[in-house]
């Protein structure tokens, strides 16, 4: 069965191509476009990998972050940062932190090291 | 300029021979007989040294320099003493006395006691220069670095939109490939669409940031209202009709001339529309979304008004919309375009006021003086 990753963007383009992306590379994917709508898709796809935006309307990638932390049954779930915003120190135990525009072999390398 | 000297003594007959002197030293020499008279011309005069006897009746050559250097403490001021003035030469030492010069005066020593005073006023000058330019290079260094850091704020507030624009442009193209790769059309058409869209966002914000950056002056001409809001709603119109936005506009009461730079102003207003036109496309399920254009003569100056029912803002937007760099629509926006509204109203003489509230649509006056911005009136940002 493959691989799931959930992404996280309020950007609805961004997300699209990053879906294209990792179709192509044989993973399935979900969406969600706002923090507060992230957390809904992780308890109901319970995906393998997840890729945050850090700045979105209403709440930030951060705050996604420290709740999914707090969520036992979810909280090790790799996540992986793609942002335009250069501070990666936000989320520090985030698997790998992309910087916009991020070249799309380079970050599904990362996906393929973390997840297969 | 001379340098200006005051020669106090109370024998004629010295102050006759010193002033000669003094005089082809290249001094302006003023002089007086008594300290009283002396403390006279020193307040009108102002001179840089002044050279006194020590002992005169009345205000004695003590006691005036105690005076002067009380009333002014950087002038120089020489000491003329006779035989056996130990005690008051100490005193005049302790009282900040520059030299002290003996009778019978010899020429020499006169000249390089005046030159030693003369220098001592040079060195203060160059010192008072010195610190004067340090203040100012210090100043100018904080206002540079203010500068600095504030176009680093600005550049990093742009620079996450041009990120968040390259990353959609990348997004399109590589759907495109892979539509090309997999020969599916419906994949293609899709990344071609936000190829186009990305493509017209960033041209838009080139735009932005050059007529941002551009110095040049108004060209004001006199044109016709009606016209001219006609034909800004003409292109602005159709492209609102795209996008599937209601567009509405009353021109009826735009009537006659106005003096203005049309290009300018034509940007001002498009920029204000098309914000209404992205109001209403942020607003979920919105049914009927419309923006109206309106102009009108009001109190002798042309009021346009613009009006959408999109999301409206809360105070807090309010306040900062014509902020550089600000701006509600995230990656999409650059802060540039009511701040260049803004800009170019105020080169016209006129004002621009909003109403809005959060969930209510928005309202832009703009107002605009018949007579337009004064002749070559600058257009460059400040």
């Amino acid at each position: 069965m493959p691989k799931k990753i959930l992404i996280i963007d309020d950007d609805p383009i961004v997300v699209k191509y990053l879906q294209a992306v990792f179709s192509d590379n044989g993973y399935d994917t979900c969406t969600a476009n706002s923090s507060s709508e992230g957390l809904e898709v992780v308890r109901k796809e319970k995906p393998d990998l997840i890729t945050l935006d850090l700045q979105m309307p209403d709440e930030w990638g951060p705050r996604f972050y420290r709740k999914l932390r707090k969520d036992k049954e979810h909280r090790d779930i790799p996540v992986i940062v793609v942002s335009g915003i250069d501070g990666d120190h936000a989320i520090q135990s985030a698997v790998a932190f992309v910087r916009k525009p991020f070249d799309p072999e380079k970050l599904v390398g990362i996906v393929k090291n973390t997840i297969g | 300029m001379e340098d200006k000297l005051l020669l106090v003594d109370d024998e004629e007959g010295i102050r006759n021979v010193l002033r000669i002197s003094l005089a082809d030293l290249g001094y302006t020499v003023f002089t007086a007989a008594d300290g009283k008279e002396a403390l006279t011309i020193f307040k009108e005069e102002q001179p840089d040294i002044v050279l006194t006897d020590i002992k005169m009746p009345g205000i004695d050559g003590v006691e005036l320099l105690r005076r002067i250097k009380h009333e002014n403490p950087e002038t120089e001021v020489i000491m003329i003493t006779g035989h056996g003035d130990m005690d008051l030469a100490v005193q005049s030492l302790k009282n900040d006395a520059t030299d002290f010069i003996t009778k019978p005066i010899n020429d020499d020593i006169l000249e390089i006691s005046v030159q030693k005073a003369r220098e001592k006023i040079l060195v203060r000058e160059k010192l008072r220069a010195y610190t004067a330019n340090l203040e100012a290079l210090l100043r100018e260094k904080s206002a540079l670095q203010d500068r600095l850091s504030s176009l680093g704020l600005r550049i990093s507030s742009i620079s996450h939109g041009i990120k968040g624009l390259l990353t959609g442009l990348d997004g399109g193209m590589y759907l495109v490939d892979g539509g090309l790769k997999k020969n599916d059309s419906d994949q293609i058409r899709e990344g071609w669409t936000i190829v186009k869209e990305m493509v017209d966002r960033i041209r838009k914000m080139v735009l932005d940031i050059l007529f941002y950056a551009r110095e040049r002056e108004l060209k004001p001409e006199t044109i016709d209202v009606h016209s001219f809001c006609q034909e800004v709603a003409q292109g602005v119109g159709q492209k609102l009709k795209e996008r599937g936005i209601e567009f509405h506009q009353d021109l009826s009461g735009a009537t006659g001339s106005f003096r203005v730079d049309p290009g300018y102003l034509r940007t001002a207003l498009i920029n204000i529309i098309e914000n209404a036109a992205d109001a209403c496309q942020k607003k979920e399920d919105l049914a009927a979304p419309k923006v109206v254009f309106r102009a009108a003569e009001e109190n002798g100056e042309i009021l346009f008004e613009i009006a959408d029912n999109g999301i409206g803002m809360d105070e807090e937007a309010r306040e900062k919309i014509f902020e550089l760099f600000f701006s509600s629509k995230g990656s999409q926006g650059t802060g540039l375009g009511l701040y260049i509204s803004q800009k170019v109203v105020g080169q016209h003489g006129g004002s621009i006021r909003v109403r809005s509230q959060p969930g209510r649509g928005s309202r832009f006056f703009l107002k605009v003086p018949r007579s337009g911005p004064e002749e070559g009136e600058s257009a460059a940002p400040a």
